[in-house]
């Protein structure tokens, strides 16, 4: 298992952002119910290992922060993903696809 | 808590907020105005000067396009989220079958000539209810019935002497202009949904 991906707020940004070109940083602390500060410092997290990529726009003067996943950031979400499927199954958590 | 415990308490947390997102989804109504107005004017047209129409038909979709994408960009930037696919199959939906309607139609007034005078126009009218009811499985569910409502028009206008264009344009616009009503009732009462405890 991926040790960046255990924390649920960085598992929760991923697998948002692996279902969408693009989302700011407003939209995920709104899905995430996360603080500005901790969500910022998690995707910083996630930026600085390469599996986010991050961009800053402007609308109506206001500054908006997209994230987006990358290539790298994908598949190491898939990797995890599968992992965690593996730890539920060999525990006999598994219920399958719901 | 075990290993396994965590996990299903992580994965919970993400399912919620993957749940929260389908229950707040987007609500893209302003080109429907825009189109709306779109046919208002040019069904209008086709009952008082049909020159101006077709002039009208071949150049506005431009602007008309144009203003539906910067609002598409104003609204997703709004928003918060950036569907790059969906953007892409709504443009090659809309536009690509759009196109191919109208040269099908052109292509069979220049080749059929029993495919002349009102033909042409009802038939492209049916095709674009296709169109549309195809939005309505694919991208907004309030086409579904729109997409009917043209092919209807498209065959009944040819039965009405007089004004017959303009009526159907009115009921078109007044059923985009219903469906934008009707989508964002949808995502404002699912958003207020989510918003109580």
């Amino acid at each position: 298992m991926n040790p960046l991906l255990q924390h649920r707020s960085r598992l929760g940004a991923m697998v948002l952002l692996s279902n969408a070109d693009a989302m700011s940083f407003t939209r995920l602390r709104e899905l995430l119910t996360e603080t500005d500060g901790n969500l910022g410092a998690q995707l910083r997290k996630l930026e600085d290992a390469g599996y986010v990529a991050a961009d800053k726009q402007f609308l109506n003067r206001k500054p908006i922060t997209w994230y987006s996943l990358t290539p790298a950031g994908r598949g190491a979400l898939k990797r995890h993903l599968n992992a965690l499927q593996s730890v539920l199954r060999s525990a006999g958590l598994d219920s399958g696809p719901s | 808590m075990s290993q396994s415990d965590q996990i299903r308490d992580d994965l919970s947390f993400v399912r919620d907020a993957v749940a929260r997102r389908d229950r707040s989804p987007v609500s893209f109504t302003a080109p429907y105005y825009i189109w709306a107005v779109y046919v208002l004017i040019g069904y209008a047209l086709l009952d008082f000067d049909v020159l101006w129409a077709e002039w009208f038909f071949a150049t506005a979709w431009i602007p008309a396009c144009a203003a539906s994408a910067i609002a598409q960009r104003f609204l997703a930037a709004k928003r918060g989220e950036c569907d790059r696919t969906m953007k892409r199959k709504s443009v090659l939906h809309f536009v690509g079958g759009g196109f191919l309607a109208v040269a099908a139609v052109v292509a069979l007034a220049w080749c059929v000539p029993a495919f002349r005078g009102e033909i042409p126009g009802q038939v492209a009218v049916v095709l674009f209810g296709i169109i549309y009811f195809l939005a309505g499985v694919h991208f907004d569910r309030s086409f579904l019935w729109l997409g009917p409502v043209l092919v209807i028009g498209g065959i009944v206008v040819g039965f009405v002497p007089h004004y017959g264009w303009s009526a159907l344009g009115i009921v078109i616009a007044g059923g985009l202009c219903a469906a934008a009503v009707i989508s964002s009732r949808r995502a404002r009462s699912l958003a207020q949904a989510e918003q109580r405890p």
